[in-house]
């Protein structure tokens, strides 16, 4: 059992997710519901996202259009207004989020460890980020 | 006067520049390597004008010599718009 | 062509500028305003580099556009230095 285990976290690309994290997730926040939103299949709206993971409804707000402004949702305007559905743009943030929902099911502690390690060096990423992403010349992608 | 700006100026730039390449290696985003190019090409720009003291004759090639710096900007920004996803 | 240089310099600063304070209307990261500012004074410095050697060559415009350049490229450097801290 110990050495399926360790074969299992040994075989599991760590480098990969932590790059993916240090430069789109900044928070839990944005981690669970990220997640959410995979598992969900459909749209959401805010207020669903803050009412299935006991979010205040502006968290669940932030966190939606945050993983919205880093190509990882899809933002659907309605009248009844936003909604959000998992749609991430390119291979490498699809990789990403995989490993993400891989990890969390699978090598939860690990994830943790991720998460709170080097938390000012992933702000800083992802302000990184921010600066590169604003130089697209598109508005944020909207309905896919 | 001019001297004193063209310094600030220069060094200014290189500064700007070295960010710039730190944030490169941080984020292995081309991105910022050509911002950081750009930086030093338009510090080597101010540096040329503050050593060079361009006449009315030539003055033309040395603002002509800004011309690369603008060129990575432009290029970082098409290839930013090129290249998919996060 | 040097016409034409100074003005794509002029105008390649003036879209990074408004790209960045776009950018920076989504998302409120400072460092974007500063940059946005910076690269106004470079437009601000190309557009007057372009006035002072063709439209008004026996006006010498050479103090203000070199003040201009920098006034935004110190925003660029304050901006740099105050955000990674």
């Amino acid at each position: 059992m110990i050495v399926s285990v360790v074969s299992l976290e040994s075989s599991f690309d760590f480098a990969a997710l932590r790059t993916f994290i240090a430069s789109h997730i900044e928070d839990y926040e944005q981690l669970e519901t990220l997640l959410f939103v995979r598992r969900h299949r459909q749209s959401v709206s805010a207020a669903v996202v803050a009412s299935e993971l006991k979010l205040e409804a502006h968290e669940a707000s932030q966190a939606l259009h945050a993983l919205a402004a880093c190509n990882l949702l899809a933002v659907d305007d309605s009248s009844a207004g936003k909604t959000f559905r998992y749609a991430p743009r390119g291979a490498e943030l699809s990789r990403g989020a995989e490993l993400l929902a891989l990890a969390y099911g699978e090598h939860r502690i690990k994830l943790v460890q991720l998460m709170n390690s080097n938390a000012l060096d992933r702000a800083r990423m992802i302000a990184l980020r921010k600066f590169a992403e604003g130089f697209r010349l598109g508005s944020p992608k909207k309905n896919g | 006067m001019m001297l004193f700006l063209h310094g600030a100026l220069t060094m200014a730039c290189l500064v700007s520049g070295v960010f710039f390449f730190k944030f490169w290696k941080a984020s292995e985003d081309r991105f910022f390597l050509l911002f950081a190019l750009a930086f030093w090409f338009f510090a080597l720009n101010w540096f040329g004008l503050a050593v060079g003291h361009p006449s009315d004759e030539n003055r033309h090639f040395f603002y002509l010599a800004r011309l690369p710096t603008f060129l990575l900007i432009a290029w970082a920004i098409i290839d930013k718009n090129r290249r998919g996803g996060g | 062509m040097a016409e034409c240089v100074y003005l794509m310099c002029a105008c390649t600063s003036a879209l990074c500028a408004f790209l960045l304070v776009r950018q920076y209307l989504r998302s409120r990261l400072q460092l974007l305003l500063w940059s946005c500012l910076c690269f106004l004074g470079l437009a601000l410095n190309n557009a007057l580099l372009f006035i002072d050697i063709i439209v008004v060559p026996n006006v010498d415009l050479s103090l203000p556009r070199t003040l201009v350049a920098l006034a935004g490229m110190s925003l660029m450097v304050f901006g740099l230095v105050w955000e990674r801290a």
